[in-house]
């Protein structure tokens, strides 16, 4: 079964955390240009949002590991749930151990640039600390959360006037989204499906994704999963086609998104 | 059994119904495309046939009418030829013209020669009667606009030929020269059920939308 064309391809849409196979998209590209833009600038808080599974946490993975040589900026990838933990995360990422970020900040050469993830998981109490922190001029946040929740931080007027940009992330286009299959199956050198999987197969999964990137990954992991499947159980399904469009419905079935 | 072949089972349970409903749509689509087809080919041989004329609600009398009228020159015509085989034919049918009018008085070479003319076809349809003959003196009536004697003459080679579409037209044609529209639209009908005849229809809607004068 290793040998499967469909295994590199399957792997290819594991929903993983991979900043150096990062796939550029002209959507994408401008945030990720926009972020490096704004990193040297004297802001408070910039606001990355977005529908879930758009992009947010793999764009700031990639804005990370682009910025790797330098130890300005440091992330919270996974959300703390009170404000001693929030604490205790932030001053072991940027001091190496537990210390109250507010009395340790003379120790900060120069700005901290902290980037926080999934911050419509934080509660007021944390976020009201990261209004604070911003204050002192020695922290920089980069704050991401969902598009709902970002109006209702925008509404709270003392932490508004704190934004100093929104950075709204959009799903990409349907042509978009066929390079992002291509460029994903290139890049786990699944070549042959690459050149199988034609235009209107992407526009057909988009259709039931609409191209939300973490619900498309999981179909296309779906649909090489079952074609992996069928390939060893009954080739003859395959009708020797790489990519034979019932299998997307079958996809679609499995996931839901058809009701049969 | 593995979940893919339980999906495999259900995609083909999906894509049955996918074409049933296809084929059901078409199907729907078919129909409603073929219905209205016939609804607008019922609705423009309804106007043709059933667009009611000023006092105009029984169709059924006018036909009756109509028979009255193709049976009286028969009978006029068979009765006369009788006279005319023992007396002058040409005196019995003076009997039956109209006074020339005055308009082709005042032409007298032209109408003395048409009239000499129509007597002649009179003598030679009286001798062996066909009905291009007498539609031929009808042409001439018509031409005069003699319509009251177009009309009687049309009548006579419908007599001979119930299925001569000229002698139904010209027929028709002179009766709503004269005035009488109503008259002309029910022979017009009935001949349009009997033969439907293109010019019957078309002469039917010219009369009824005033075009023919």
């Amino acid at each position: 079964m290793s040998d499967s064309i469909y295994k590199n391809a399957k792997d290819a849409f594991i929903d993983k955390v991979e900043p150096e196979r990062f796939v550029r998209l002209d959507s994408n590209v401008v945030k990720l240009e926009k972020l490096h833009s704004i990193i040297d600038t004297p802001f408070k808080i910039v606001l990355i949002s977005g529908e879930p599974g758009i992009g947010k946490t793999m764009l700031l993975h990639r804005f990370l590991y682009e910025l790797s040589d330098t130890n300005s900026v440091v992330a919270l990838f996974q959300p703390a749930f009170s404000l001693e933990e929030f604490k205790k995360k932030i001053s072991t990422k940027i001091f190496g151990h537990h210390v109250d970020p507010m009395e340790a900040m003379n120790r900060i050469d120069g700005t901290k640039t902290i980037i926080v993830d999934e911050a419509q998981l934080y509660s007021i109490e944390i976020l009201e600390y990261i209004r604070i922190l911003a204050d002192t001029q020695k922290y920089k946040f980069i704050l991401s959360l969902h598009q709902n929740t970002n109006e209702e931080i925008m509404a709270k007027k003392h932490f508004q006037t704190r934004i100093a940009h929104t950075i709204e992330l959009k799903p990409p286009n349907q042509k978009e989204f066929h390079i992002y299959v291509q460029k994903k199956l290139f890049s786990y050198n699944a070549i042959e499906i690459a050149q199988a999987f034609t235009p209107k197969m992407s526009n057909k999964i988009y259709n039931f994704t609409h191209g939300n990137l973490r619900n498309s990954n999981k179909f296309l992991y779906t649909l090489f999963d079952i074609l992996h499947y069928f390939e060893e159980k009954s080739p003859t399904l395959l009708k020797n086609k790489i990519v034979d469009e019932k299998f997307i419905e079958m996809s679609a079935i499995h996931l839901g998104y058809i009701n049969a | 059994m593995h979940e893919y072949d339980r999906l495999y089972q259900r995609w083909k349970r999906y894509r049955f119904k996918k074409i049933l409903k296809t084929i059901l749509f078409l199907l729907i689509l078919c129909l409603v495309v073929v219905g209205l087809l016939f609804a607008y080919r019922f609705k423009t041989h309804e106007n043709i046939t059933t667009k009611k004329l000023p006092k105009t609600n029984n169709i059924i009398l006018p036909q009756k009418e109509f028979e009255k009228h193709l049976k009286a020159p028969s009978y006029k015509y068979r009765s006369k030829r009788k006279k005319s085989i023992k007396k002058k034919p040409i005196r019995t049918h003076r009997a039956i013209q109209q006074p020339v009018p005055k308009t082709i008085i005042q032409k007298p070479l032209i109408i003395k020669n048409d009239q000499v003319d129509i007597n002649e076809l009179k003598r030679l349809f009286f001798k062996a009667p066909t009905p291009s003959k007498a539609l031929i003196i009808a042409r001439r009536y018509y031409q005069q606009k003699r319509y009251k004697e177009s009309a009687l003459w049309a009548l006579k080679a419908n007599e001979l030929d119930k299925s001569n579409k000229e002698s139904w037209l010209l027929f028709a044609k002179s009766l709503a020269k004269q005035g009488k529209k109503r008259e002309a639209i029910n022979v017009l009908r009935i001949y349009y059920k009997k033969s439907g005849s293109k010019d019957a229809r078309i002469l039917i809607q010219d009369i009824i939308n005033g075009v023919f004068r």
